[in-house]
């Protein structure tokens, strides 16, 4: 977690974290393939890393259901994304392999008195990433489908036996024929 | 320096948060920004490689930003347009060169804030970081429902969409850039434009 939050922080910042001992504030999460359950913890403007497992970010786009996104070991997201308060997409995480995940809760009250600077700081910069990963995901749609697929594919090998294949057509942005011939290719290439 | 009483920037905040427009730290915010500044069309709010950067409130006019792409090609990132607060948001967040450029297509006006200034007020300013979340919340459900519109709406359609927000987009846009922005081919984005 402390290293995620280096890395999240702006180089002027890091030395804030250094000395933290953030196990104090932590919390783990753990959970079975399905939908998260919102009732299990409370979600409210937390930086999650998650330690092990497969996360699927999903939201409803005029009924259609659309997947946009993946969470994997070691990765930092935020859960404004799926927050009820701003959730318009109807937006939320379908886990695919048991997780555990560690939240720091930004809005505790022990963590914004004893860490005011650290707390002001990446309140910042956690709600600037928010809208800033996004961005991110709309650019790869505009890279060239068949080698940003093909790519993906060997990178992320290991989410054919956990994901559907549904879901990884539509996250690619491609058919599900271009997905299985990109399969084909991704694999035969040795 | 914003003019005395210009409260444009404390306006558009009230609108995205509900708290009224003469808020005590929205009238101290609006008051940091300089400006207004004009554009003519085909000028730059910045440009890639700049050091020092600035989040911008555009009053009126229309035009993209831009980002290089792993691939080496440049895609239009996002539409800039009246309301909207825009900066190279990777320096934002971790300082550097910009790795965007902006361009105006429309002649257009402008206020800015360095992001010097924008992050000392911020950090420092508990209610002010407290409506930041509110604020960028907005801009994340802007930027989800672009991703699933790219992915998931009939293209045509969106098409249509983007000529009633951008009025004459066709006219100052390529149609490379375009079809960029629509994640689709050239020869896909003609036959698009010539449905509709």
């Amino acid at each position: 977690m402390k290293s995620k939050l280096i890395d999240l922080l702006h180089p002027d910042q890091r030395g804030l974290v250094r000395n933290v001992k953030l196990s104090r504030y932590v919390q783990t999460f753990i959970q079975q393939p399905g939908i998260f359950q919102y009732s299990a913890i409370d979600i409210h403007d937390c930086i999650c890393v998650l330690v092990r497992g497969v996360i699927g970010v999903k939201h409803d786009f005029e009924g259609r259901e659309a997947i946009t996104h993946f969470y994997q070991e070691g990765d930092l997201f935020l859960s404004t994304e799926i927050d009820n308060v701003y959730n318009k997409q109807g937006s939320y995480w379908r886990i695919y392999e048991d997780i555990e995940m560690l939240l720091l809760p930004l809005k505790s009250d022990m963590w914004q008195q004893e860490q005011p600077l650290l707390a002001s700081a990446l309140n910042v910069q956690a709600s600037l990433m928010a809208a800033f990963t996004y961005q991110k995901f709309i650019n790869n749609l505009g890279l060239d489908r068949k080698s940003y697929s093909l790519e993906w594919l060997k990178a992320n090998k290991r989410l054919l036996s956990l994901v559907p294949r549904m879901d990884i057509a539509n996250y690619l942005d491609i058919s599900k024929s271009s997905l299985k011939s990109y399969i084909k290719i991704a694999f035969n290439d040795g | 320096m914003a003019k005395k009483g210009d409260l444009i920037i404390a306006k558009r905040l009230s609108q995205l948060t509900g708290f009224p427009e003469k808020t005590p730290f929205f009238i101290e915010f609006s008051a940091l920004f300089e400006g207004p500044i004009h554009f003519e069309a085909h000028e730059n709010l910045w440009k890639m490689g700049d050091k020092e950067g600035y989040l911008w409130y555009i009053h009126f006019g229309y035009g993209f930003d831009r980002i290089l792409l792993e691939d080496g090609t440049k895609m239009l990132n996002g539409m800039t347009e009246p309301g909207i607060f825009i900066c190279d948001e990777n320096s934002l967040l971790w300082g550097g060169p910009a790795k965007t450029d902006s361009i105006m297509y429309t002649p257009g006006s402008a206020y800015r804030i360095s992001y010097r200034e924008w992050k000392n007020f911020v950090i420092i300013n508990d209610p002010m970081r407290n409506v930041l979340l509110h604020i960028n919340s907005h801009f994340v459900q802007m930027r989800k429902l672009r991703l699933l519109k790219m992915k998931m709406m009939d293209k045509v359609e969106y098409w249509k969409y983007i000529q009633e927000r951008f009025s004459g987009i066709e006219k100052y846009c390529s149609q490379t850039e375009i079809a960029r922005y629509f994640g689709v081919s050239k020869s896909t984005m003609h036959r698009i434009m010539k449905t509709a």
